[in-house]
């Protein structure tokens, strides 16, 4: 089913959009929430959210064009939430490697708390990712908005391994030196 | 702020970015699908160019297909006109093949009456197959499982048959006495040769003048007939899937079950042998919308040469 059909289902109140929403991307959504919580309970729990959070946001939303993203933005908060909140739970292997790369290029000194911070520090990103060529750009928003393993990457894209990882780093290296410029301290 | 605040603020990156992301996932897979449906589209604009110009290009235009000519040509080659661009088409989904022979490698008992092998349980649970398509073959299984009850019930109450249980009684007497009788019968069939008719009818003929020494011929009657019953229940056990009407049945059965998966939104169909096949998705798998009175076995295609994982 279409998105736009989903998305006009949510529009009319119409329960079905959950079920068609859960048929067309919850095993998608499902993985998202796993590479970051290593539970699977807790994962469901994360797409269950995911669902709601869309039903009680369309409208006024009408994500049309991008229902996945929307979903996945939800999911991916839901789960990063968890971890926020229960430290002491075991993560799934990968978010280790995933916030290791993050703290190599994002500023220690924003304070994300403050939305106005938040917003300014997301407004330079996306316009980094707005110079970047398509194919880099798309490596750097697999990885770190749909945290998909260097192996996948590279093999949807007809490349090597390394050559992601050398990728990946220097775009991390760009990005520090953009946000550096923009004064901020990383 | 540390590195979960930072994937936190990722997920603020645009939309659209986003979404031109999420379609490289599984590109590779789609890649060859989308060149040959590209060079067919191509082939089809430069065709019906040709038909419009009367079929004979003219000696100043180039098909578009054909790198631009330099050198000596006296005529310039001027720019091309090409078909007005239209729509592209909805791609069509991947279609999945296992990799290597496909069939059951690993036996993983799931979602309920369905078995699936281990690979294609990993393809379709792996989130990353969500808009392809699977080829599989579903196996039916159970079709006569009621007339196969029936016939069990049949045999067990043969087996539990009193008469059924004095003749395996007298039998096992019969083989120890037989023996010690062992001469008498050679001389009476004048011969030593067991499988001979001769020997046969008088191994019976003493067996039978014993037995009624244990019993009166109204009781050897009953256990002779109730020792037959049992063996033909057996038999028919045994051989029930190949009777005619269980193998009418079953594939009445069988024809039923498909015009039911294809009317639950199953893209299926029957091959040359009869077997129902389908192209499914991961989703359709998961929720495989089997019957209660069958088991179904999923099994992943195997394609030389197709796209496999």
């Amino acid at each position: 089913m279409k998105d736009s059909r989903i998305v006009d289902k949510y529009l009319a109140r119409d329960d079905s959009a959950l079920k068609a929403t859960a048929e067309k991307y919850g095993g998608r959504l499902k993985q998202l929430a796993l590479r970051l919580l290593a539970d699977d309970f807790a994962a469901e729990e994360c797409v269950s959210d995911a669902y709601l959070a869309a039903w009680n946001s369309i409208p006024p939303n009408e994500p049309r064009d991008y229902l996945f993203p929307f979903l996945a933005r939800i999911v991916k908060q839901r789960a990063l939430n968890r971890i926020r909140s229960d430290r002491t739970k075991k993560r799934a292997a990968q978010l280790t490697e995933l916030t290791r790369e993050m703290e190599e290029c994002i500023p220690f000194s924003a304070d994300v708390s403050q939305e106005a911070e938040a917003k300014e520090l997301i407004r330079l990103i996306n316009g980094f990712l707005g110079g970047l060529e398509k194919q880099k750009r798309d490596i750097f928003v697999r990885r770190y908005f749909f945290l998909d393993s260097v192996r996948e990457i590279a093999g949807d894209l007809g490349r090597s391994e390394s050559s992601v990882k050398t990728t990946l780093f220097r775009l991390r290296e760009k990005l520090k030196a953009y946000l550096k410029a923009e004064g901020y301290r990383v | 702020m540390n590195g979960i605040d930072g994937l936190d603020i990722t997920n603020g990156i645009n939309e659209e970015f986003i979404a031109s992301a999420a379609k490289t996932r599984g590109a590779r897979r789609t890649l060859w699908y989308s060149l040959a449906a590209a060079a067919c589209a191509v082939a089809a604009a430069v065709a019906v160019t040709a038909a419009l110009r009367g079929g004979t290009p003219q000696p100043e235009t180039q098909s578009a297909l054909m790198p631009a000519q330099t050198g000596t040509s006296e005529t310039a080659p001027t720019a091309v006109q090409t078909a007005a661009p239209t729509e592209a088409p909805t791609p069509e989904p991947v279609i999945l093949y296992a990799p290597g022979a496909g069939g059951i490698q690993e036996f993983v008992p799931s979602h309920g009456g369905t078995n699936i092998d281990g690979a294609l349980n990993r393809a379709i649970n792996d989130g990353e197959h969500e808009d392809c398509l699977f080829a599989v073959d579903i196996g039916v299984t159970d079709l006569t499982a009621d007339v196969y009850e029936m016939l069990t019930e049949e045999f067990l109450k043969c087996a539990k048959d009193p008469y059924y249980k004095k003749y395996c009684d007298i039998e096992r007497k019969w083989s120890n006495e037989c023996r010690k009788r062992l001469q008498e019968i050679n001389e009476i069939a004048g011969t030593t040769e067991q499988s001979s008719p001769e020997w046969m009818e008088a191994y019976n003929r003493k067996r039978e003048e014993y037995v009624l020494t244990q019993m009166d011929r109204y009781e050897w009657n009953r256990c002779k007939a109730a020792n037959a019953a049992y063996h033909e229940a057996e038999a028919r056990l045994g051989s029930y899937s190949v009777e005619p009407k269980v193998v009418a049945l079953a594939a009445e059965r069988l024809d039923a079950e498909f015009e039911r998966l294809k009317s639950a939104g199953l893209n299926v169909y029957r091959n040359e042998k009869g077997g129902i096949c389908g192209y499914l998705t991961a989703e359709q798998i998961r929720n495989f919308p089997g019957s209660t009175d069958y088991g179904y076995y999923i099994i992943w295609q195997g394609h030389d040469g197709g796209i496999a994982e």
